[in-house]
C-alpha cells in the first residue's frame, strides 16, 4: 500500500478538518465575518430595477458541451443555484417575473425545485410555472442564439450569469446589454472574465462565485467553510514565499517535497 | 417506499463513490482501484441519461407551444421536425457515421456555428470601442497593456516595430502569468471548499 | 424634429463618434477581413518561441513510441483550430510514431477529423491498427479520462467503427498512459484537466492546440513546465504550416488578422480621442451655461 499525491493530500485533510472545526464554531454561534463583495451588493439593484421597468429577470448557469455537472463546471453550477437560491426568493417576494436557462440538462430539475421551494417559502406557489425553467441546447451557441432573440424580443430587464461561462458569454453580455439590461455575471472560466469585465456591470471574478451562496445567505455554515478557504490560502502563501526564499537560496528540499 | 424517498439511499451512493475516488487517487490498493474505476463507469453511464432528460425537457414546452397554437407555434414544428430528422440520421448504421448525418452535420450545423461565432468578432469590436476608455489609471493601464498585446498577437506587429512582440511576451510572462497564477489558485481551493461543503452536506437546511 | 436636428448639430466631433452605429464599425471589419482574402498581401508572419517549442516536442518524441492525440475539435473551435490541426496531425504523421485519437469534451469531433481534417493530411501509407487508431469519442471527461490513464481497455473495448480493439496490435502495446510518450491536445478549457490526470501523474510532454484566448491562461503552465508548447489559434497554426512546409489555410488567413488587429488598435485610439474631446466640449459648453447665468 503506497500513499500518493502526499501534499495534495495533507491540503485536502487540512482542508476537511478546518471545514469541520470552523463549522462546529458555526453551530456553537459564533458568527465569522467574510469581506463586502460590491457585485453581489449590486444584485438588489438588479431585481429592484426590474422591478420598477416591470421586466423580466433573466438567470443562466450557462451551456456548454463540457459545462456539465460531471465536468469541470460542475462545482460553478453549483455555485451558481447557490446565486439561483437568493434571486429566486427576491423574485418571488418582489413579484417579478423569473426565466431561468440553462444548458445542462441534468441541472433542470434542481433549479426546479430550487426556484418551486423559494416560492413556496415566499407563499407565491401560485405564481411558479414549469416553464420558468427553460433548457434550450448544450450547444451553448444554440443557447445564445435563443437567448439572443429573447433579449430583442422580449423584456428582459436584468441578466444574471453565474457558472461556466464559455464562448457564448460575450453574445449573451453584448445582447443584454444592446437591450438595456443590466448585468451582474461571475465564471472561474478566466477566458472569459475579460469579457465580462469589459461589458457587465457587475462581475464575480474566479472564486467569489463559489463565495456568493454564503455571502447572499448570510449562512453562518457556508461562511465556516469559506473561513476554512482562508486557512488553505495562508498555507499556501506561506508555501510560495518558503519556496522563493529556498529556490534562491538553491535548497530544492520544498519541491522535492511537492512532487512527492 | 420510505427508504427510496428518503435521503439515506442517495448519501450512501455520494459516500461510497467519494471515499473510494478519494482512496483510489492517493492511495495505492489494487481492490479500491476496481471499485473507483466501476463508480466512473456509473457516472458515465448517468451522464448519458441526461441526454435523455435533455430531449424531455427540449420538448415539453414546444410540444404544448404547438398544442396551444401559441405565438411563432410553426417554428416548433420545425425544430422538432429537424431534431427527429438529426437523431433518426445519427441513429441509422454505425452511430454518427450515416452519410445524411455527416452531411447534414458539415453543411449545416457547421456553418451555423461559424455564422454565430463570427458574430463574436463583431461584439468584441463594437465592445473594444466602447470598453477601452482611459477613464482612470487602471483602465488606462488596461488599455495600454491591450494595445501592446493586439500589435504583439498581430503577425505585422513584429515588422512595425520588433519591440511589439517583446513587450507582448513580457506581458503574458510576468504580470499575466502572475494574476491568472492567483486567480488558478482562488479559484481552486473556491472548487475544493464547495466540494467538501456539498459531500459532506455543510448547509445549514 | 427641428429640435432633434439642432440638437444633433449641437453634438461635438467626438460625440458624433461615441454615438456611431456600430454596423459602420462592423462594416469597416468585414471589409478588412474580405480583401486580403481576395488580394492576398503576403504580409510578413514571424513565428513564435510557442511554436517552435511545439514543434521541437514533436520533432523530439522518440521513434515508434505511442503519441495520445486529444483532438477535440468540436464545432465551437473548428474555424479557428482546424488549420493548426491539419498541421499538427500532418506533422505527427511525418514522424515515425504510433498515433492513438481520442475525444473526451466533443461528441461531434470524430465526424469533423474524419471527414474534414484527416482527408487533408498525408497518412504516408501508414496503417490502421498498427500505426494509428482511431477511438472516437468517450463520454465521461474527466472521469474517462483518469480511468484510461490507469486502465486503457477497461475504458474502451472497441474503436470508433466497433471493431474490437484487444485484436489490434497498438492497442496490445498501449494499455495505460505508462505505455505513452506524449499527448498532443487540440481544444479549449480542459487542459488543466489533462495536465492532472495524465501529463503530470505519468510525467509527460504536452503540447496544445487551442484558441488564441486560452493562450494567456496557459502560460503559468508553460512557465511551470507542465505544457511544453501552444499552437496559438489561427495565427499558430500559420506558424506550424510555414514549420512543416506545407501552407494552408492558416497562412491565408494571417493578412486578415494582421489588419483587423491594427483596426482594432486604430479604433480603440479614436475611441479614445472622441472620449476625450467630448469631454472638454462638455467641460466648456457647461462653463459657457455658467457664464450666462
Amino acid at each position: 500500500m503506497q500513499i500518493m499525491r502526499v501534499p495534495q493530500l495533507t491540503i485536502l485533510i487540512i482542508a476537511i478538518i478546518s471545514s469541520y472545526y470552523y463549522v462546529s464554531e458555526a453551530k456553537k454561534g459564533k458568527v465569522h465575518k467574510i469581506r463586502r463583495l460590491p457585485s453581489l451588493d449590486g444584485l438588489d439593484e438588479i431585481i429592484q430595477r426590474s422591478v420598477e421597468l416591470g421586466g423580466t429577470v433573466h438567470f443562466t448557469t450557462g451551456a456548454g458541451e463540457r459545462a456539465g455537472l460531471h465536468g469541470p463546471g460542475g462545482p460553478q453550477i453549483l455555485a451558481g443555484l447557490d446565486v439561483l437560491e437568493y434571486v429566486s426568493k427576491k423574485t418571488a417576494q418582489y413579484e417579478v417575473p423569473l426565466l431561468a436557462t440553462t444548458g445542462n440538462p441534468e441541472v433542470v430539475p434542481m433549479m426546479n425545485s430550487i426556484i418551486r421551494d423559494n416560492y413556496l417559502a415566499e407563499g407565491k406557489l401560485a405564481a411558479f410555472r414549469q416553464d420558468i425553467v427553460q433548457f434550450y441546447s448544450n450547444e451553448q451557441r444554440s443557447h445564445a442564439a435563443v437567448l439572443m432573440g429573447k433579449f430583442k424580443r422580449e423584456k428582459i430587464t436584468a441578466n444574471i450569469m453565474i457558472g461556466p461561462l464559455w464562448a457564448q458569454t460575450l453574445l449573451l453580455a453584448e445582447s443584454a446589454r444592446e437591450a438595456g439590461a443590466i448585468q451582474l455575471a461571475g465564471t472561474a472560466n478566466l477566458h472569459q472574465i475579460s469579457f465580462l469585465v469589459a461589458i457587465c456591470d457587475y462581475v464575480l471574478i474566479g472564486e467569489e462565485i463559489f463565495a456568493a451562496g454564503a455571502y447572499l445567505s448570510q449562512d453562518p455554515f457556508q461562511i465556516a467553510t469559506i473561513k476554512a478557504e482562508d486557512v488553505i490560502r495562508l498555507i499556501l502563501l506561506v508555501t510560495l514565499i518558503l519556496g522563493i526564499i529556498l529556490t534562491n537560496l538553491n535548497i530544492s528540499l520544498l519541491s522535492d517535497v511537492l512532487v512527492m | 417506499m420510505s427508504l427510496i424517498k428518503g435521503r439515506e439511499i442517495p448519501t450512501a451512493i455520494v459516500a461510497f463513490a467519494m471515499i473510494v475516488n478519494l482512496i483510489e487517487y492517493y492511495i495505492d490498493i489494487p481492490a479500491i482501484s476496481s471499485l473507483a474505476t466501476l463508480s466512473r463507469n456509473w457516472a458515465i453511464v448517468i451522464s448519458a441519461f441526461a441526454v435523455g432528460i435533455g430531449i424531455i425537457a427540449l420538448l415539453s414546452p414546444h410540444m404544448q407551444k404547438i398544442q396551444r397554437k401559441e405565438t411563432d407555434w410553426p417554428f416548433s414544428v420545425y425544430m422538432i421536425a429537424l431534431m427527429i430528422i438529426m437523431i433518426a440520421f445519427g441513429l441509422i448504421g454505425t452511430i454518427g457515421t450515416n452519410p445524411t448525418f455527416s452531411w447534414l452535420y458539415k453543411n449545416a450545423q457547421l456553418p451555423i456555428v461559424s455564422a454565430t461565432n463570427s458574430l463574436l468578432g463583431l461584439f468584441i469590436f463594437s465592445a473594444a470601442f466602447r470598453a477601452f476608455r482611459a477613464r482612470n489609471i487602471e483602465a488606462s493601464l488596461m488599455l495600454i497593456a491591450a494595445i501592446f498585446v493586439m500589435l504583439g498577437n498581430a503577425p505585422i506587429g513584429a515588422s512595425l516595430w520588433n519591440g511589439f512582440p517583446v513587450i507582448k511576451n513580457w506581458l503574458y510572462d510576468i504580470p499575466n502569468a502572475a494574476g491568472m497564477r492567483a486567480i488558478i489558485i482562488g479559484a481552486a481551493i473556491g472548487v475544493l471548499i464547495i466540494g467538501i461543503r456539498t459531500l459532506f452536506g455543510l448547509k445549514r437546511r | 424634429m427641428e429640435d432633434k436636428t439642432t440638437q444633433e448639430n449641437d453634438k461635438s466631433i467626438g460625440e458624433k463618434i461615441l454615438a456611431m452605429d456600430r454596423r459602420i464599425l462592423h462594416t469597416f471589419l468585414f471589409i478588412l477581413v474580405i480583401l486580403p482574402l481576395v488580394f492576398p498581401l503576403a504580409l510578413p508572419v514571424p513565428i513564435t518561441d510557442l511554436s517552435l517549442m511545439s514543434y521541437d516536442m514533436i520533432e523530439n518524441i522518440p521513434e515508434d513510441s505511442i503519441v495520445l492525440c486529444k483532438f477535440d475539435i468540436g464545432s465551437s473551435y473548428f474555424d479557428e483550430c482546424q488549420p493548426g490541426t491539419i498541421a499538427l496531425g500532418q506533422h505527427l504523421f511525418n514522424r515515425p510514431l504510433k498515433l492513438v485519437f481520442i475525444a473526451f469534451w466533443a461528441s461531434d469531433a470524430p465526424g469533423i477529423l474524419l471527414d474534414l481534417t484527416f482527408p487533408k493530411i498525408d497518412f504516408h501509407g501508414k496503417e490502421y491498427g498498427k500505426d494509428y487508431v482511431f477511438l472516437g469519442y468517450v463520454l465521461g471527461g474527466e472521469t474517462a479520462m483518469a480511468a484510461l490513464g490507469s486502465d486503457v481497455h477497461s475504458l474502451i473495448s472497441t474503436d470508433y467503427f466497433g471493431d474490437p480493439i484487444e485484436d489490434m496490435p497498438l492497442m496490445q502495446e498501449f494499455k495505460s498512459a505508462e505505455d505513452l510518450s506524449a499527448i498532443v491536445m487540440v481544444g479549449a478549457g480542459d487542459e488543466p484537466i489533462v495536465i492532472r490526470q495524465l501529463a503530470v501523474p505519468y510525467d509527460l510532454p504536452f503540447v496544445v492546440n487551442t484558441m488564441a484566448n486560452s493562450v494567456p491562461i496557459l502560460m503559468p503552465y508553460v512557465k511551470s513546465g507542465q505544457i511544453d508548447g501552444i499552437v496559438n489559434g489561427l495565427r499558430g497554426g500559420a506558424e506550424y504550416e510555414l514549420l512543416i512546409n506545407k501552407p494552408g489555410l492558416a497562412l491565408s488567413a494571417t493578412d486578415a488578422i494582421s489588419l483587423t488587429h491594427l483596426l482594432v488598435v486604430a479604433v480603440i485610439i479614436i475611441g479614445n480621442l472622441a472620449y476625450f474631446e467630448s469631454k472638454r466640449t462638455r467641460h466648456i459648453k457647461k462653463n459657457n451655461l455658467e457664464a450666462e447665468n
